[in-house]
């Protein structure tokens, strides 16, 4: 299902255009990463995806209810406690103060909030002001999450989970789309990657975007992995068995593996035959 | 959108934004209205200046206490940015009852005056007014329209000095002058009704063009 499309878009700022004849899409289940020179254009997309901001010419339909935004700096001036604040937007969203409580705690829980979920948001550090704003774009699981360099400032815990977040978001038929400037985190997150240069959108051919994650597992209990989600193949042999996934998907299919008790020997991107 | 009004409201509480203006008003009064003998309407009409001022100053108080980063989230989650603007616009109003609770009883409690329920009403509605004439001056002049805030309070000033002195450029003027010309409350009632309706209307009209003009930006 397509969530959001930008059709023949341009965005100019005064004299200056930013953006010229972008047409991009996105699906439900995807995690598009857009990569590109700082000035690039990359979160003027974002905000355009997210009607932030109106194309210059062109136009951008959404078709998502529920869009959560994460951006690229987060620097609150508040005195609610982080807490507070997660119920406070959970209850815009639309949530009982019961059920944002709930879901707010085990978020900060998993980003590993550091210095309590009581500590003002004003003497939050930036990496967990950015916690903070990660946990209250997922207090509700968004139809469009779109994410302005989630990783910067985060540290290196917090970059696992927040690809686990990421994924199951799009597991849940969400649509993902962030900007990243590492190489390393774009090829381990994204489904699809779009370059932005010089204003134009170019996609990624699927030799670049596609790449596939091999994972090496040793039997645990009972569990056939045909069965699951995004595994493209399974190939059994003496030692354990061997699936394929697209990269991206990786992270959920190990946590699956390791709830199962399975043991994993080996992880390794390919590239597909 | 209850949940967006309870936010805001308990964030610019914490703040503590509304402080200065607050005691602003009320060193207004003090100078202003304290010992004052002459008929309670007359005292009422510096209440609206002080009002006006106190009201434009406090919307952008709490327009700009808002934290950009925090209002591109506000916008998402809620979709629309009309609707946050008027919930915006309420919590100023809401900030701005105590005042003209304050400004109906202070000049009562320090003044010699004959009170009432009419003055009281003509008063209350008086000073209700201001606070919207000022609100829709405060959201022009807010981060919304001018980022630079040393431009925003000369402009603010030069709205505030036009609306007081310049007779038809706002219903303010019109107003101070019909509680200044010692008229009973009943000969009040058609046109003060009348300007306060013409303040809603200016209150309008000044957030859908804040709206539009914010929007445009983007």
């Amino acid at each position: 299902m397509e969530v959001a499309r930008l059709r023949k878009v341009s965005k100019r700022y005064g004299r200056r255009e930013v953006l010229t004849d972008v047409d991009l899409h996105l699906q439900a289940g995807e995690l598009l990463a857009l990569v590109g020179a700082n000035g690039s254009g990359k979160s003027t997309v974002l905000r355009l995806m997210v009607g932030l901001s109106r194309p210059t010419t062109g136009t951008v339909r959404r078709s998502a209810q529920i869009v959560s935004y994460v951006p690229d700096v987060f620097a609150s001036h508040d005195r609610l406690s982080a807490s507070a604040y997660l119920r406070h937007m959970g209850r815009i969203r639309g949530l009982t103060a019961q059920a944002a409580r709930r879901r707010s705690g085990d978020l900060l829980d998993r980003l590993a909030l550091s210095g309590g979920a009581d500590t003002p948001m004003r003497k939050l550090s930036k990496g967990n002001a950015q916690k903070v704003a990660l946990a209250q774009a997922l207090l509700e699981p968004p139809q469009l999450l779109v994410l302005d360099e989630p990783w910067a400032g985060l540290d290196a815990t917090a970059h696992g989970t927040l690809r686990e977040l990421l994924t199951e978001t799009a597991r849940e038929g969400g649509a993902v789309a962030f900007t990243e400037h590492s190489d390393q985190t774009v090829k381990s997150t994204a489904t699809r990657v779009c370059e932005i240069r010089q204003g134009r959108l170019i996609q990624r051919s699927a030799d670049e975007s596609h790449h596939l994650t091999e994972i090496e597992l040793i039997p645990g209990a009972d569990l056939d992995w045909s069965q699951q989600p995004d595994v493209i193949e399974v190939r059994r042999h003496d030692a354990g068995v061997t699936v394929i996934v697209p990269t991206g998907r990786h992270d959920a299919v190990l946590l699956t593996a390791l709830n199962h008790g399975w043991s994993v020997t080996s992880v390794q991107q390919v590239r597909p035959e | 959108m209850s949940a967006l009004y309870r936010y805001l409201l308990t964030s610019v509480l914490l703040s503590q934004r509304y402080l200065p203006p607050t005691l602003i008003f009320l060193a207004a009064l003090a100078v202003g209205v304290t010992s004052d003998n002459s008929p309670l309407q007359s005292s009422y009409a510096f209440c609206v200046l002080a009002m006006l001022v106190c009201s434009t100053w406090m919307a952008v108080s709490i327009v700009n206490h808002e934290d950009p980063t925090q209002r591109k989230i506000t916008l998402v989650m809620v979709g629309d940015s009309l609707r946050v603007l008027a919930i915006t616009v309420a919590v100023v109003l809401t900030w701005s009852v105590p005042l003209v609770v304050v400004g109906l009883i202070y000049p009562i409690v320090t003044g010699s005056h004959v009170i009432t329920a009419g003055d009281l009403t003509v008063g209350a509605v008086a000073q209700l007014a201001a606070a919207m004439t000022g609100t829709a001056i405060g959201l022009l002049c807010s981060r919304l329209v001018i980022p630079r805030i040393g431009i925003a309070t000369l402009t603010a000033a030069a709205a505030i000095l036009a609306v007081v002195l310049l007779r038809w450029v706002s219903p303010i003027r019109p107003i101070m002058t019909l509680l200044s010309d010692h008229h009973t409350p009943g000969e009040d009632v058609v046109p003060l009704t009348l300007l306060t309706a013409l303040c809603a209307g200016v209150l309008v009209l000044a957030a859908l063009a804040t709206r539009a003009l914010a929007d445009r930006k983007e």
